[in-house]
């Protein structure tokens, strides 16, 4: 579980023709080139959008941050850093484009993956976190869910995630001590559930 | 709690912080037999929320509209931008005294004799004006400054959608082949990086017209509303930008301040407050907040 985190993700995608032409590329497109504008944001498209399923799952409102995040690289091009690296920097702006997104949707009733409708025709995207996982990550409180996402999911350290959700340290850890016991009792109570029908079955 | 049960709490603690945790063996898992799945859970979340999407149907759609709502010009640094500014101002000054400098010479001239050669070199002076005229206007227009322009011609109360005038021609050729949605972002924003801020609204007009339900539109609405704005024209660019906010999305946000600068150029104060309260509202940690909350009165 332990591993590098926050901004010195590993690498994937972003980056597969090495750091240096990142950085080539994000400065000619900093520089108004319209070529590289546009190769950047098809170098990073898939970057942003793993980010904002990760955050938000599959549907309209992933699709809505991805292009806010997309919007939002090529506002923040002027500001990317050398020193990190392109494909943690685009994930960050993917996380934050899905937190605003999030956090201006309205609640939805959780619905568990045994008790979703046959969907009408293919989604054009997959979820990356599979449905069990996807369950549980909703059925806790949302910040609490979040918080445990962006921790154990995509590797941020505590100090990091509070400047990403914009609070303090002390909160992340409990956002996250919560969550873990959210979790807990989620889990147990499921195992409970399925102890019950196992027995319901048996006798 | 007993000292097995604080160590229980400590390693689950560290496992819920993500710090290094040594698995303590004597800890009976018995007892809380959830904690394996807990771990698993863990170890799943971090194997599955790094991948990376596959590429989707609608990319190229996504990347255009992003590229149209960001011109590259959109990036120049404000020092940049007067250096531009100052440069078109000292030409156009440049251009006006080489034509008015001879005109003096030639009205000593007429004074002296009303020569025929006089009248001629009158008439070239005349066109070389024109044609200095007709230079300054264009640099001018090519000014990226909002420039103060008070009077708007408008259309009427709801005689069109989205405030884009029903009847404005494309002004082509009617044998030219028509322009798909992208061809006309581009154009558009090409017109709009280049400053040929008339053009590239006549092809985000015709954007919206023809292809109203594109997800090129979408971004096309908003851009259109700017660029009205930027020219003055408040109220199109208001109803631009209620449409655009209304129709939700990725842009909602810069619609709702771009609502919030037409109302305020408009003078609309009640407006101004419900608009600003609602954006405070939707959008607690937007960029433009202390912005918007500024255009109120203390």
């Amino acid at each position: 579980m332990k591993r590098s985190t926050g901004y010195g993700i590993p690498e994937q995608g972003v980056g597969k023709d090495g750091p240096a032409n990142d950085r080539t590329l994000a400065e000619r497109a900093a520089g108004g080139d319209a070529d590289a504008r546009r190769a950047l944001l098809q170098r990073v498209l898939p970057t942003l959008r793993a980010a904002t399923i990760a955050v938000l799952g599959v549907g309209a409102d992933a699709e809505d941050a991805t292009q806010q995040a997309a919007i939002d690289v090529l506002r923040g091009l002027p500001t990317f850093r050398a020193e990190a690296s392109l494909s943690a920097w685009c994930r960050t702006i993917g996380v934050r484009a899905a937190l605003r997104v999030a956090r201006s949707r309205r609640p939805v009733a959780i619905v568990e993956p045994d008790q979703l409708p046959a969907e009408e025709g293919a989604a054009p995207m997959t979820d990356s976190i599979p449905g069990e996982l996807r369950a549980h990550l909703d059925g806790i409180p949302k910040l609490q869910g979040e918080a445990l996402l962006l921790r154990h999911g995509m590797g941020y350290t505590v100090p990091e995630l509070a400047q990403l959700l914009e609070t303090s340290v002390n909160t992340i850890k409990s956002r996250l001590l919560k969550g873990r016991k959210a979790l807990r009792a989620r889990i147990r109570q499921q195992s409970l559930v399925a102890e019950t029908r196992r027995s319901g079955r048996s006798s | 709690m007993s000292d097995r049960d604080e160590r229980w709490q400590a390693q689950q603690d560290a496992l819920a912080l993500g710090e290094p945790v040594e698995l303590d063996p004597s800890l009976d898992e018995r007892e809380e037999p959830q904690w394996r799945e807990e771990l698993d859970f863990y170890a799943s979340l971090a194997e599955h929320a790094m991948g990376e999407a596959a590429p989707a149907s609608n990319d190229d759609a996504l990347i255009e509209a992003a590229l149209a709502t960001v011109p590259a010009t959109a990036g120049a640094k404000p020092v940049a931008r007067l250096g531009i500014v100052a440069a078109v101002v000292a030409l156009a000054a440049v251009a006006l005294l080489w034509a008015a400098w001879p005109q003096e010479t030639l009205l000593r001239g007429v004074e002296r004799s009303w020569t025929t050669e006089a009248q001629d070199v009158l008439d070239a002076i005349s066109r070389r004006l024109e044609t200095a005229e007709s230079r300054a206007k264009s640099e001018a227009a090519h000014d990226v400054v909002e420039p103060p322009v008070p009077a708007e011609p408008e259309p009427l109360e709801g005689a069109a959608t989205d405030g884009v005038a029903p009847s404005e021609p494309a002004k082509r050729g009617p044998s030219r082949p028509r322009a798909d949605a992208a061809t006309l972002v581009a154009t558009a924003r090409a017109a709009r990086g280049d400053g040929r801020l008339a053009d590239a609204e006549r092809s985000y007009g015709e954007l919206l017209r023809r292809f109203p339900k594109s997800a090129e539109a979408r971004a096309g609405r908003v851009a259109l509303a700017q660029i009205k704005l930027g020219r003055g024209k408040a109220k199109a660019a208001l109803r631009l930008f209620t449409a655009a906010a209304g129709g939700g999305g990725p842009l909602a946000e810069e619609a709702a301040w771009g609502r919030i600068q037409a109302l305020d150029r408009l003078g609309r104060k009640d407006g101004l407050r419900k608009a600003v309260e609602t954006f405070v509202r939707d959008y607690p940690t937007s960029v433009y907040r202390a912005r918007a909350q500024g255009r109120l009165d203390p």
